[in-house]
């Protein structure tokens, strides 16, 4: 699928009615606080946005944005004292909130699956490989056991494993970092999910891993038509395999555009900050980085205005005390600042 | 300008290891024949994936751990032939910086405690003149002197990472091996700390050993590179000459898996195949060549010297 089109910014401003397909996943002001002893942590603090069919979604943020529990909100796997307060999850049609969590069950690795940072903890330490792709397998479709071992061996050959039918049975501890890493994708792959979602799923491998792995995302979408929902802090990677990103800070989004967008045009003061802070590779060295001045606000005791005012170059008297709403600036952009709002009005 | 520390034939071989891939009954050749030297005042940034000896290179150059063979002059001095008492000399002029600010401060003691070490071991500072000092350092580093009271579960993981730098400067050392000073570290927070070292460099005039395996950060702050690949050096260039005019294919492979800040490159440039473990490289050839897009059979036989390629421009290839 394409990326969303880059119109010019005067043309079709009100970005209305176009006809568009049912959004696959939907989710509409998400709140999700953590109840503690010293406070009420609003980790997710009124998210909102959509994944079509197909599209790759980059979901990108420091830590402590709230990018990971987002994700946990998704699958419904929020740890306690967690929990969603607000808001409503859409996906595939149904609404994920008020399923049962058998029904949850169906969907999670059927559905939705999920691709992790860490493969070595997702993995199982006792049991081979083949046989928790070939689980998947056995857990949501009719597959005979047999069946589903000759699944998991094609899918791990899929994945780019060397003679897959012999390191089917291998344990995860003898495979490296990217190799256990393709086994936790052929696993999330085993039902064709309609999405997959991926925290962080390079963090850790070295670079010239970290291009074959994400080369092997972009080959599954172009496959198997799976949207995927990229989770990351690098914004290099996120710039470069998603569609559209969507920037958060703490606990909401902040800026959201088709990704050339993004890059060339960013609109809000903390995307901008972030694309300057990373350092330049080529080109005339700085001698300094442009780094944002202070630290991310403590959760819980979030500022009263635009979180982001604390460290915000451009920070005004109203952005201390009210809260910026998410304006829209051009065709599938947004950007959460009271700058923007200005420059239309 | 001239060399402060000069590194010669250097080479660890560890025994038998614990990890199956490399129970071959051999030894592992952590750091394998490395030579390069660091001017005054630059700073020298080692650049490798993990496992390719960057680390224990770092540790090598400070004498934390004993060499297999080969030298490391500092000042002009044998660094691996010091007494214990040279050695004791050696640290207050050769300082570290560790990747994990969470590990590498002791939890139960205070940040004046964690910072008076290095006045108290080499008796530099005492009394009013020693939290005077302490508190202009914590200055420095862009922390308050009221932090000489808190412990350092009470600072987030930049802030640490500015203790740990602090505590290095105490004893005002001229070197510094700064290893993954950034990678535990937010981007914007990566950003601070690596302005803030740049700073203290000015201010301070030490010299710095850089090692990451982020290529992004090497490149940024240093101005020779080294590029280790199991053990090896495999080239070692300016700056300028490292991004456009890299020479190994292995150096070219890294500045083209790193991604780029534009839309849609990946999967359009050749990613290295393979993985480092997958083979190990054959005896007496180039450590490259199992992954190697431009390796002959020669490559497979022949050890490639480390040879001059230009102005400050080694390589070790064949084909360079």
């Amino acid at each position: 699928m394409d990326p969303l089109p880059l119109t010019s910014h005067d043309a079709d401003k009100k970005h209305p009615t176009e006809e568009r397909i049912e959004p696959l996943l939907q989710v509409k002001n998400l709140h999700a606080y953590f109840f503690m002893e010293t406070g009420v942590l609003k980790a997710v603090d009124g998210v909102s946005f959509e994944v079509q069919p197909g599209e790759i979604v980059g979901l990108a943020g420091e830590s402590g944005c709230g990018k990971s529990v987002t994700m946990k909100c998704l699958l419904r796997l929020l740890p306690h004292p967690g929990r969603i307060v607000e808001g409503e999850i859409r996906f595939d049609g149904q609404d994920l909130l008020s399923l049962s969590p058998g029904e949850m069950r169906q969907v999670r690795g059927k559905h939705m699956s999920i691709v992790l940072q860490d493969a070595m903890g997702a993995l199982n330490p006792v049991i081979t490989v083949g046989e928790q792709v070939a689980d998947v397998r056995l857990a949501h479709t009719t597959d005979s056991r047999k069946g589903a071992w000759e699944k998991a061996i094609e899918l791990l050959g899929n994945m780019g494993i060397p003679s897959a039918e012999e390191r089917a049975q291998y344990y995860a501890h003898e495979f490296s970092g990217g190799m256990q890493q393709r086994v936790v994708i052929a696993a999330a792959l085993a039902c064709s999910p309609a999405l997959i979602i991926a925290d962080e799923p390079t963090t850790g491998l070295d670079v010239t891993i970290q291009s074959q792995i994400l080369s092997l995302l972009l080959e599954t979408r172009e496959q198997m038509g799976s949207a995927i929902l990229y989770i990351s802090h690098d914004l290099a990677t996120v710039v470069n395999i998603c569609d559209r990103i969507i920037i958060m800070y703490a606990g909401e989004i902040v800026e959201s555009a088709p990704t050339r967008e993004i890059i060339t045009d960013p609109q809000h003061p903390y995307t901008q900050a972030l694309i300057d802070s990373i350092p330049p590779l080529g080109g005339i060295p700085r001698e300094f980085l442009r780094a944002i001045p202070g630290f991310p606000p403590n959760p819980v005791d979030l500022p009263p205005g635009c979180h982001f005012a604390p460290r915000c170059p451009h920070a005004q008297e109203k952005c201390l005390t009210r809260r910026p709403g998410l304006v829209n600036c051009g065709p599938g952009h947004y950007a959460r600042c009271f700058l923007y709002e200005e420059k239309t009005n | 300008m001239t060399t402060l520390v000069e590194i010669k034939n250097l080479t660890k071989h560890f025994a038998a290891s614990r990890l199956w891939i490399l129970r071959t009954g051999q030894v592992t050749k952590a750091v394998d024949d490395v030579s390069f030297s660091i001017q005054e005042g630059e700073t020298f940034g080692l650049v490798g994936e993990s496992g390719c000896g960057k680390t224990t290179t770092g540790r090598l150059v400070l004498r934390l751990i004993e060499p297999t063979s080969g030298k490391v002059f500092f000042e002009g001095q044998e660094v691996t032939a010091l007494s214990p008492s040279e050695i004791h000399e050696y640290r207050k002029k050769a300082q570290i910086i560790f990747q994990n600010p969470f590990s590498s401060l002791n939890p139960r003691r205070s940040i004046e405690d964690i910072l008076s070490d290095g006045y108290e071991i080499y008796d530099l500072a005492k009394g009013t003149e020693r939290q005077d000092r302490m508190a202009a350092l914590l200055e420095k580093v862009g922390l308050g002197a009221d932090a000489l009271g808190r412990y350092p579960h009470q600072f987030s993981g930049g802030q640490r990472q500015r203790i740990v730098i602090a505590r290095a400067l105490t004893v005002d050392p001229r070197f510094i091996v700064a290893d993954e000073p950034t990678s535990a570290l937010d981007v914007s927070i990566q950003a601070q700390v690596l302005n803030l070292l740049r700073e203290l460099q000015r201010d301070f005039r030490f010299t710095m050993l850089l090692i990451s395996h982020d290529l992004r950060v090497i490149y940024h702050m240093s101005d020779h590179i080294g590029v280790m690949y199991l053990g090896r050096l495999v080239e070692l260039a300016e700056k300028r000459d490292f991004y456009s005019r890299p020479l190994h294919p292995y150096t070219q492979a890294l500045i083209s898996s790193a991604p780029a800040m534009e839309p849609g490159q990946m999967g359009k440039k050749a990613s290295l195949k393979g993985e480092v473990w997958n083979r190990m490289p054959p005896p007496g050839g180039c450590v490259f060549y199992p992954r190697c897009p431009i390796a002959t059979a020669a490559c497979e036989t022949t050890l490639p010297p480390f040879e001059a390629k230009g102005k400050n421009h080694w390589v070790a290839c064949l084909h360079a």
